[in-house]
């Protein structure tokens, strides 16, 4: 490759006289100096409450971002209360707390211009907190409060149950969301990982189930935080024992037993929209992140489709053929449970059978044949050498140190990633692919109005189902 | 050209930049170091040594409002093609694909004249389409595929994209300290010896993406013919990415001759944020940059937008629920009555103490969602936008009105010194949060050396923002939100139940 380009570059420094004094040496032939680089140290304590802490200085700027995680996801919501961590995350922020209504703490907080959000996903309910270094004894306290003296007051919890709702009576407007549900729906079926917000399932939510919810999950052993920036230890562990000190209580962890039932028989679900574009979804269950194929995974997934303009995805259906304008792959890592397996593209209606195919034999040559060794390289050095990015902001550095802990990687994976993805093999890859990959048995996703959805189906060798954007109650599904 | 696709976010993105950008006169003004080319060519460098990385923006002064009636819908397609290599990179050999490239022009425009003629034989068309495949295939065999992209890639490169707005474009990437050489090398090289390949393969790519962006979304189909409303003469009105006819009929004659013209150093500006030296980057951006020619100066817009002489409305109907757009018409910086709408925007609609926010979604809970945001560029006179989300089971009219109420006690009652406190504690700390990255400082310092003609902009806003009075906010809103000035744009549902 090297030596190629210098003779493509003497080849025209000859033939068109190279304008001007332009220097144009290949840029594969540049030397650099090494990168210096070593993993940020973070610093970890803990209250003697049990809440966990981890902390990195960085004074460059008068500002303090804080986030907490604690174990309270969507996979801790009861059968019949699908939407009830989404709204009790809304309902904390959004309802007052302590001696302060909603409104008090909304004008305090955007005086001092401080942002503070709360979230949950599938396994934890999540804070965040960005506040200038002077408020952050009041912002913490705020915080603490939310914590421990959630008011929950009715009308704020009905403004946001109503937003909610007003949310789930959108969710057939966009076709990337309607797919992204349909996909959960197949894959995760009556777990609470598939089961979406309803009309019915938000309405029926009590201000109890909010308590009872907030009860079990916030404990001080349950809670761990994360904070950097323009403040020092000592004066942060004083803040910090101030708003949680007094705070005690114990966690009752659940039992990591659970199990996931088996997917929907593989299919080819239809969901129809009058739009000249159809969006795809195609995968199956994933992995977790014990799975030792996980460095192999990624490598295998950023040259079919992780890889952006390197991958064989976006190669073979948008650079060659200008079949879609997005294309791509994903291998999301489980947290605790499986995650999923995702490829997906968007394609005018009259080329959906002919994108299918090429998604599904993209799968199916890795199942076959080794990657190149110039594709592998490519995939590992991108992987290693943009390692340095996961780096570049000091919150975000604090963050992952503490998301990594809760969810119990072990202690050494940051400082070994980069050579366990160096070890990677052609083999490795072939091996993960056939593993890993089931294209026959994926379930199918089309949103829009794809030209003959019998054929496409019969070409994949499913049947077609309908989805049911009503009631998103897939045909053949009792939920 | 991932980014291409966030055109509308961007115009909130960019609004947000405005926000945040105030910035006290010292930190930012000191950190900035400037050197100008002898070509035009101008470097914008922040060091910043927190960890060893870069932020490279390359912004050139040149968008979709540029385009004319011939050639709307370029300035994004050539952002595409611009990633499509060089004479020396993406070719196996470019002396020997040149006569491939320049048949397959041919043919493709001679393909385009046809599908333009109704008259035209059907076969004759086929036959001009298998010749364009066949010539296509064999021009494959000399493409290195994105080949830049595996370089960038393989040396540890983030965030390598582009994004084109009405007012200009941006090739941004985010590297590992040691690697500025490999930057200036490559993007010298684009801005040299770009050569536009896969030319009609990759206009099917945009046609794709504006089925996405537009065409299937409601939001994007909202967005589009508001702007198509409330301008009639100004090229703003046209989207960024063009109209379906327009994006068919680009050829590569018109797409080399406008790049040639203006994707230069004399409409580019540079910043570099990151963990490298001043002296060190002008001596690598003038060894790569410092000898390219100069180019030509992207000319003024001639046409300017008559004053509205009455409300406009427009319905896109779609199978989606009810939105609302409504926009009035403004003047854009450094007009004094911009600012005034920059601490406008904070009061009304920023954030959940905000007037609409307390208003529409607090108290009368008719909307789920409310946003303010100025659009769709601002090199010219653009407008102040208001975006609602109605909760059912309430209609389009009942917000209209209510937000019609707010506006006009804007326009008679003074703001609060709180509200006017708020705002200015948010502006000055939010220019702090932007100081934390170097890929949004880059962007910050490129848009507005390049929309304001001077990224100082940002050193004298706070002390502008800080001079907006209560009377001053009261007269800006009497004289533009009136029912001449606006334009509302809804969404109306159709095919689904309640």
């Amino acid at each position: 490759m090297k030596n190629f380009g210098i003779a493509i570059l003497l080849g025209l420094a000859v033939l068109c006289g190279c304008s001007a004094a332009y220097r144009s040496e290949h840029p594969e032939d540049l030397e650099f100096t090494p990168l210096a680089f070593e993993l940020p140290q973070v610093e970890t304590f803990q209250l003697a409450n049990g809440v966990r802490v981890f902390f990195r200085e960085d004074h460059e700027l008068p500002l303090v971002s804080v986030t907490t995680m604690l174990n309270a996801g969507k996979i801790d919501e009861p059968e019949n209360r699908s939407g009830l961590a989404e709204l009790h995350a809304t309902a904390m922020r959004s309802a007052g707390a302590g001696d302060m209504t909603a409104d008090e703490i909304d004008a305090y907080l955007e005086m001092v211009a401080a942002d503070l959000s709360v979230a949950s996903d599938a396994y934890a309910t999540t804070m965040s907190l960005s506040l200038q270094s002077a408020d952050v004894e009041q912002g913490l306290q705020i915080l603490g409060d939310m914590m421990r003296r959630p008011r929950f007051d009715a009308q704020r919890v009905e403004l946001a149950r109503r937003r909610m709702l007003e949310n789930i009576r959108r969710q057939n407007d966009r076709p990337a969301v309607v797919a992204r549900r349909a996909f959960l729906s197949a894959l995760y079926r009556n777990h609470s990982l598939g089961r979406l917000p309803t009309l019915d399932s938000v309405g029926t939510i009590t201000l109890e189930d909010l308590r009872a919810f907030h009860k079990r999950f916030f404990k001080p052993d349950n809670l761990w935080v994360a904070v950097s920036g323009d403040i020092d230890r000592a004066a942060l562990e004083g803040y910090l024992n101030d708003a949680l000190g007094d705070w005690s209580g114990r966690f009752d962890r659940p039992k990591d037993s659970e199990t996931l039932p088996p997917p929907a028989p593989p299919a080819l679900w239809l969901a129809y929209k009058d739009v000249p574009q159809t969006t795809l979804l195609m995968g199956e269950r994933g992995i977790d992140k014990n799975d030792p194929d996980l460095y192999a995974l990624r490598v295998l997934d950023f040259i079919l489709g992780g890889g952006s303009f390197n991958s064989r995805l976006m190669q073979n259906i948008r650079t060659r053929r200008g079949l879609a304008y997005s294309v791509y792959s994903y291998f999301q890592v489980g947290r605790r449970l499986p995650g999923v397996f995702i490829a997906g593209a968007e394609t005018k209606n009259s080329s959906v059978s002919e994108v299918t195919r090429l998604m599904r034999q993209e799968m199916q040559t890795l199942m076959q044949t080794p990657v190149t060794q110039e594709e592998l390289k490519t995939a590992k050095e991108s992987l290693v050498n943009s390692f340095v990015f996961a780096f570049e902001d000091t919150h975000e550095v604090v963050t992952r140190v503490m998301r990594l802990a809760f969810y119990g990687y072990p202690d050494e994976y940051l400082s070994r990633y980069r050579q366990r993805l160096a070890a990677v093999t052609a083999g490795d890859v072939l091996a993960v692919a056939r593993r890993h990959l089931h294209p026959e048995a994926q379930t199918l996703i089309m949103v829009g109005n794809p030209e003959q959805p019998d054929d496409i189906a019969d070409a994949l060798g499913l049947p077609l189902k309908t989805v049911d954007l009503e009631g998103f109650s897939s045909e053949g599904e009792s939920n | 050209m991932i980014a291409s696709k966030a055109w509308r976010r961007l115009a909130a993105f960019f609004l947000c930049c405005l926000w945040s950008s105030v910035c006290q006169a010292q930190p930012l003004a000191e950190k900035v170091r400037e050197h100008v080319f002898d070509n035009g060519l101008r470097l914008l460098v922040v060091e910043r040594h927190n960890a060893p990385t870069f932020s490279a923006y390359i912004t050139v002064g040149v968008g979709s409002v540029d385009e004319t009636n011939g050639n709307r819908g370029l300035a994004h397609f050539l952002e595409h093609l611009r990633f499509k290599g060089t004479k020396m990179l993406g070719t196996r050999n470019y002396e020997a694909e040149r006569p491939l490239l320049l048949a397959i022009e041919e043919t493709g425009s001679a393909l385009d004249e046809l599908r333009r003629d109704p008259d035209a034989e059907k076969q004759e068309i086929a036959r001009l389409e298998k010749r364009l495949q066949e010539l296509q295939k064999k021009h494959r065999k000399f493409v290195v595929t994105d080949e830049v992209s595996s370089i960038y890639a393989r040396n540890g490169a983030v965030g390598y994209n582009a994004f084109t707005s009405k007012d200009l474009t941006s090739y941004v990437v985010s590297l590992p300290s040691n690697k500025l050489e490999l930057w200036a090398s490559v993007e010298a090289d684009r801005m040299a010896n770009a050569v536009l390949r896969e030319f009609y393969t990759e206009r099917d790519v945009v046609l794709e993406e504006r089925r996405r962006s537009y065409d299937s979304d409601p939001d994007g189909l909202l967005y589009e013919q508001m702007l198509a409303t409330a301008f009639n003469v100004h090229p703003y009105r046209h989207p960024i990415i063009g109209w379906p006819s327009d994006i068919r009929n680009l050829s590569p004659a018109e797409a080399r001759n406008f790049m040639h013209a203006y994707y230069a150093p004399t409409n580019t500006v540079i910043a570099l944020v990151g963990a490298i030296d001043f002296e060190k980057a002008v001596s690598v951006v003038g060894r790569y940059f410092g000898n390219l020619t100069a180019g030509t100066p992207v000319p003024e817009v001639a046409a300017v937008e008559p004053v509205q002489k009455g409300e406009r409305r427009v319905k896109v109907v779609f199978d989606a629920r009810p939105k609302l757009l409504v926009a009035y018409h403004k003047p854009t910086l450094p007009a004094g009555d911009d600012y005034v709408f920059d601490v406008i925007d904070l009061v009304l609609g920023q954030g959940r103490t905000s007037r609409l926010y307390q208003s529409l979604v607090v108290e009368k809970q008719l909307v789920t969602q409310v946003a303010t945001y100025g659009a769709p560029g601002s090199r010219y006179p653009n407008l102040f936008v208001i975006s609602l989300v109605p909760r059912f089971p309430h209609t389009v009219e009942e917000v209209e009105q209510a937000l019609y109420r707010e506006l006009d006690r804007l326009s008679r009652e003074p703001v609060s010194k709180k509200e006017l406190e708020r705002v200015r504690n948010r502006l000055r700390v939010e220019q702090l949060r932007d100081l934390q990255s170097n890929s949004g400082l880059a962007h910050m310092l490129t848009y507005f050396q390049t929309v304001a003609g001077d990224w100082r902009y940002l050193v004298e806003y706070d002390s502008r923002i800080a001079s907006v009075t209560a009377e001053d906010v009261m007269a800006v809103a009497g004289r533009y939100f009136t029912d001449e000035n606006r334009t509302v744009a809804i969404l109306e549902g159709k095919g689904q139940r309640p």
